[in-house]
């Protein structure tokens, strides 16, 4: 059997947006994250959403509805309003000046704040930098550990 | 009449690779539309009927480098989504047929590279595609194999898209959106630039799905096959190949270089009708 040009255009462009709409009538075709992080399979946090999976796309909200974390409590550590949080990106934190600049405040530091707000300890997740306001909600609001409560101290600048 | 029959093949090898060139246009104007409106999305426009997907999610190597991930952790790496598995999906099915049917008809980074070169052949006439000494090129021809088992290492180690900071590809639909890193921007440069030179630059030596996809070569269901009895070692398919490989030599292409963008068959290079052809 012979394959000349035209024949394999037509397979090529039926095959492939046929296939894709094949995949969409069967649930497969996504193209957006279902903004629900993996459950940790392991631990004293078995079951639970894991922080380190929150992506840069995350809203807010998601975070919010995901971990059981108060909006007001994601805006005031990130210096938002709450209007402002409801819609915003956690990729969006690196566009914002925190007012230090050796310090890089991004999805990491997010995933941080989560995995300490909801009592996760330093040696069980990857550290970034954190802003000095969220350090404040954390201290007050936080369900936080012996260790991460001594870890944070040492980050607190007078 | 012979004169009349050899216009008639003239002009059918004209037809069959403009085929190519406008479904080369119209895979590289879909994904640009796509990337410009996933941006235009952020500031509230949209383009009407055209999707919003990120550039990440229509890309089939998305699917390469989260199948650790997806297999250990049942998760996707960062910025891939299920549509990048499911291209993989389509694009190695259309591999397995006709191997990197992908990288010579569809890939808009491939496509922009050809068509540089055609311009970068007027420019330098015959020494176009012949910068690189030979040895020199069948060593780099191997680098592209490196690339291929880097990326997936230090994604699956990682789980981040490392690749993306030097992905030309990202870079050439995300410039204007500063979203593409400086290093991806600059391999871009050097590749678009590199194209005038030699034929698809980032392709033969660097591009890692190109890679995996070349490894159909071996076992592809739909060859290059040459007939030798009709063949009159003519050598056109030689010198029609951009990817030199001596087409005359072999009756049928095993050659891991091979993209299929048929060039060197008898709808195009060789004059002697069904003796260079793509079949089972």
């Amino acid at each position: 059997m012979k394959i000349r040009a035209f024949g394999l255009a037509i397979f090529l462009i039926v095959f492939l947006f046929g296939g894709i709409a094949v995949s969409g009538q069967l649930g497969w075709w996504k193209t957006t994250s279902t903004k629900v992080p993996v459950t940790i399979q392991s631990g004293d946090f078995t079951g639970q959403a894991d922080p380190m999976d929150i992506r840069g796309s995350y809203k807010f909200t998601n975070i919010r509805d995901n971990f059981n974390i108060p909006l007001a409590d994601l805006a005031s550590a990130f210096q938002l309003s709450e209007s402002q949080a409801s819609t915003f990106q956690a990729k969006e934190l690196e566009s914002i000046d925190f007012g230090n600049p050796e310090k890089e405040i991004g999805t990491g530091s997010i995933r941080m704040f989560v995995a300490f707000y909801i009592g996760m300890s330093p040696d069980q997740i990857t550290l970034a930098d954190l802003p000095q306001s969220a350090i404040t909600v954390l201290l007050e609001k936080g369900n936080l550990s012996d260790s991460t409560r001594t870890y944070l101290g040492g980050l607190i600048s007078y | 009449m012979i004169i009349l029959m050899e216009k008639t093949a003239l002009a059918s090898r004209k037809t069959s690779q403009r085929i190519r060139f406008i479904v080369q246009i119209l895979f590289f104007a879909l994904i640009a539309l796509t990337a410009l409106n996933s941006y235009l999305e952020t500031i509230g426009i949209s383009i009407p009927l055209i999707s919003l997907a990120s550039l990440h999610a229509l890309c089939p190597f998305g699917g390469v480098v989260t199948i650790y991930s997806l297999v250990t952790a049942g998760t996707f790496v960062q910025k891939i989504h299920a549509s990048s598995v499911v291209l993989l999906g389509l694009v190695g099915i259309t591999s397995l047929l006709f191997g990197p049917v992908f990288c010579s008809w569809l890939c808009p980074l491939g496509s922009l590279q050809e068509w540089l070169g055609k311009l970068g052949s007027k420019i330098f006439k015959k020494r176009y595609n012949h910068f690189l000494h030979p040895k020199l090129e069948n060593i780099l021809k191997w680098f592209r194999y490196l690339v291929l088992v880097w990326v997936i290492y230090v994604t699956a180690q990682s789980g981040q898209l490392l690749f993306a900071n030097i992905d030309p590809y990202y870079a050439l639909f995300n410039f204007w959106s500063g979203e593409a890193a400086i290093q991806a921007t600059v391999i871009l440069g050097l590749t678009l630039l590199g194209s005038l030179f030699v034929e698809r630059p980032w392709c033969r030596f660097a591009c890692p799905l190109g890679a995996l996809l070349s490894l159909t070569n071996l076992f592809r269901i739909f060859r290059i096959r040459r007939k030798t009895s009709t063949c009159i070692s003519c050598k056109k398919c030689d010198n029609a190949c951009p990817m030199k490989i001596k087409v005359s030599a072999k009756s049928i292409v095993r050659d891991l270089s091979c993209n299929s963008c048929m060039r060197c068959t008898s709808e195009n290079a060789c004059p002697v009708s069904d003796t260079v052809e793509m079949k089972h």
